[in-house]
């Protein structure tokens, strides 16, 4: 008997003892890429290193004329004469070849376009050439090619060769390697849509706000909360949840300085009063300024700001809107702004203690925070040390 | 009319009871042979059951702490928590026609939250929460003679002990406070044992699996520990083995 108890019983208790220690990690998405272009080329775009080159998604922030892409080749085995970059709108066509590169006899467009060169690239040197994103996307720099593009791919090849192609010509010199570097970019510069019905969450250790999820999940992987915090927005009175009228004159509280201007709607406990005189607009993109502007990362139906002390005063107002991210990195506009409090607030543990009842208090000893579910942990261990001592004894 | 009824009414019961004493003699298993002597004819057949050594219950039941004051109501309003619990009893020893005595260990866990006040005595934006995790150190003597040597499928169990609950109060993510409280812990079980619904399965569950019974109980229980105790119920479902 014990043997088969054990077998039945020890993956529960095991899963129990797993389950007391491990946290559970948060479901990330991130945008489906594969790996590693060759090792001889390395890409950046606006500053930024691109990891994995065979497949980099660019948004709209990244396909704009003020961003340069940077393609750095190294570890050329002999020198080469000419170095040249050419792009493409498909990423199966091979720039590297001759017909690719050339016009063909009747005059038809060659499928490649020449974006940048450069010549006597020595051996065994470090080469870079750069280009913006509406040159390398579009065959002579358009900047349309970046607008509300989904899912159109571009091939980026870099092509060593004997003497510089001849554009127009119809021909175009064999390249002298058939080692191609390339690099494989999917625009999507489409926004998803913003959420919806933004309610604030006004607290004292964290503010934060709850929303609706816009339709189409599949447009975006996540969201961004961004928070101003309203300058000299503070509201000393006791302005705390039972609000119920229209507070859209002045406020006769101790408001020390103005009350964010906008308090003139229902202040019904969450705070969710509309105010438009911040940096947070709503329908229009967020703004790119640094200071004030807070921007955490989310990914439910609710996001919150934590460690306020120093950021936001108790009784001063944040501005806060959402927005949803796409796997490109592409941000909707504002969600409907919303302003939060942030209030001093008191928990159970305050109502209890200010019954004046010690049974919180006096009547407990200190206990680490892994007791709770520690023993459950011990309480497994214990069950299979006396359930395997059973089995030996048997 | 009535003494029609009456008749009808009469033939009922008599059909009734002639029914139940039918399937009251009707012998549990055909035989293969007759039986030789009196004492096989009458003797109970023999069950061969496996030494058991442990009893685990898993449970559920509302549980409201802290009620010597209202602070616990005026804050989580009804929120009745729902205490998850486990419970793992050790034999220590087996009292002959009376049943076990045991050395048992208990954990649970029951989760409140509501919104937070404000100054104002309104309710904030953010969370107030109370988490327990009572732990209990029990002796358990359960009586299953009715069971055992009656027929009757009834498990009896009292339990004394000590219970230790780790408790935590957090407000908007971060913690108010938490601490340890303990006091004495009691409570008193009745158990339906789920054998007879199909005798030979159970038999099978415990040459198979080692389980030699299984059974739904209701437990009254009273933790006496002040800011985390309640008296009230459970109940789950148990295992002998």
């Amino acid at each position: 008997m014990p043997r088969l108890v054990m077998k039945w019983y020890a993956p529960l208790l095991i899963a129990l003892c797993v389950l007391a220690w491990t946290p559970l990690a948060g479901a990330q998405t991130t945008p489906s890429t594969t790996n590693a272009i060759s090792n001889n080329l390395a890409v950046s775009a606006g500053g930024v290193d691109i990891k994995n080159a065979m497949n980099v998604w660019i948004g709209k922030s990244k396909c704009s004329k003020d961003v340069t892409f940077k393609f750095t080749a190294r570890g050329y085995s002999t020198k080469v004469p000419v170095l040249e970059l050419w792009a493409t709108n498909s990423a199966t066509t091979d720039c590297s070849t001759v017909a690719a590169r050339s016009s063909s006899a009747m005059g038809a467009k060659a499928l490649c376009w020449l974006v940048q060169s450069a010549s006597n690239v020595q051996m065994g040197a470090v080469k870079s050439l750069e280009a913006s994103a509406n040159r390398l996307f579009s065959e002579g720099g358009k900047d349309e090619a970046c607008v509300a593009v989904t899912n159109q791919q571009y091939g980026v090849h870099l092509v060593p060769l004997m003497s510089a192609t001849q554009e127009g010509t119809g021909t175009a010199p064999a390249p002298l390697t058939t080692q191609l570097l390339k690099a494989i970019f999917t625009l999507y510069t489409k926004t998803p849509k913003e959420p919806g019905s933004v309610k604030g969450v006004s607290g004292e250790s964290s503010i934060g706000v709850t929303w609706k999820d816009p339709p189409d999940a599949d447009t975006y992987t996540k969201y961004r909360v961004y928070y101003d915090v309203m300058q000299g927005g503070m509201d000393t009175g006791t302005d705390g949840g039972t609000d119920a009228g229209t507070d859209s004159t002045t406020d006769a509280g101790t408001d020390g300085t103005t009350d964010a201007g906008t308090d003139s709607t229902t202040d019904a406990g969450t705070d969710s009063v509309k105010c438009g005189s911040g940096m947070l607009l709503p329908g229009k993109a967020p703004p790119r300024t640094s200071g004030t502007i807070i921007a955490e990362d989310a990914s439910s139906g609710s996001g919150s700001l934590s460690d306020l002390d120093g950021k936001l005063k108790i009784g001063q107002f944040a501005q806060v809107g959402v927005v949803t991210v796409d796997a490109a990195g592409n941000e909707s506009v504002l969600s409907e702004v919303v302003c939060v409090k942030r209030v001093e607030t008191n928990g159970f543990l305050d109502k209890y203690n200010a019954t004046g009842d010690k049974g919180l208090d006096e009547c407990s000893v200190h206990a680490p925070g892994s007791v709770g579910w520690g023993s459950l942990g011990c309480l497994t261990v214990l069950a299979l040390t006396l359930v395997s001592r059973r089995r030996r004894a048997a | 009319m009535r003494p029609r009824f009456e008749r009808l009414a009469r033939f009922g019961l008599c059909f009734c009871l002639a029914l139940v004493a039918l399937l009251s003699v009707q012998p549990d298993h055909a035989s293969a042979r007759a039986p030789d002597t009196f004492e096989e004819l009458h003797a109970k057949p023999t069950v061969i059951d496996s030494p058991y050594w442990y009893a685990f219950e898993l449970r559920v039941g509302p549980y409201v702490p802290a009620s010597e004051n209202d602070a616990f109501k005026e804050t989580f309003g009804s929120d009745r928590g729902w205490m998850l619990g486990l419970e793992v009893d050790f034999t220590l020893w087996h009292i002959p026609y009376v049943g076990t005595i045991n050395l048992g260990a208990g954990w649970g866990r029951a989760k409140y939250d509501a919104n937070a006040f404000d100054a104002a005595g309104g309710r904030a934006g953010e969370k107030t929460e109370f988490i327990l995790y009572p732990m209990s150190a029990l002796g358990v003597l359960r009586v299953d003679a009715l069971a055992r040597y009656a027929g009757i499928p009834v498990l009896f169990a009292g339990k004394l002990g000590y219970d230790f609950v780790r408790w935590k109060a957090d407000t908007g993510g971060s913690t108010d406070g938490s601490g340890l409280n303990m006091g004495l812990r009691w409570g008193a079980q009745a158990a339906l044992e789920l054998d007879f619904f199909e005798e030979d399965s159970a038999r099978s569950l415990d040459q198979e699996f080692g389980i030699n019974h299984t059974f739904l109980f209701g437990e009254f229980y009273e933790s006496r520990t002040r800011g985390t105790g309640d008296r009230t119920f459970a109940i789950g479902f148990g295992t002998i083995f």
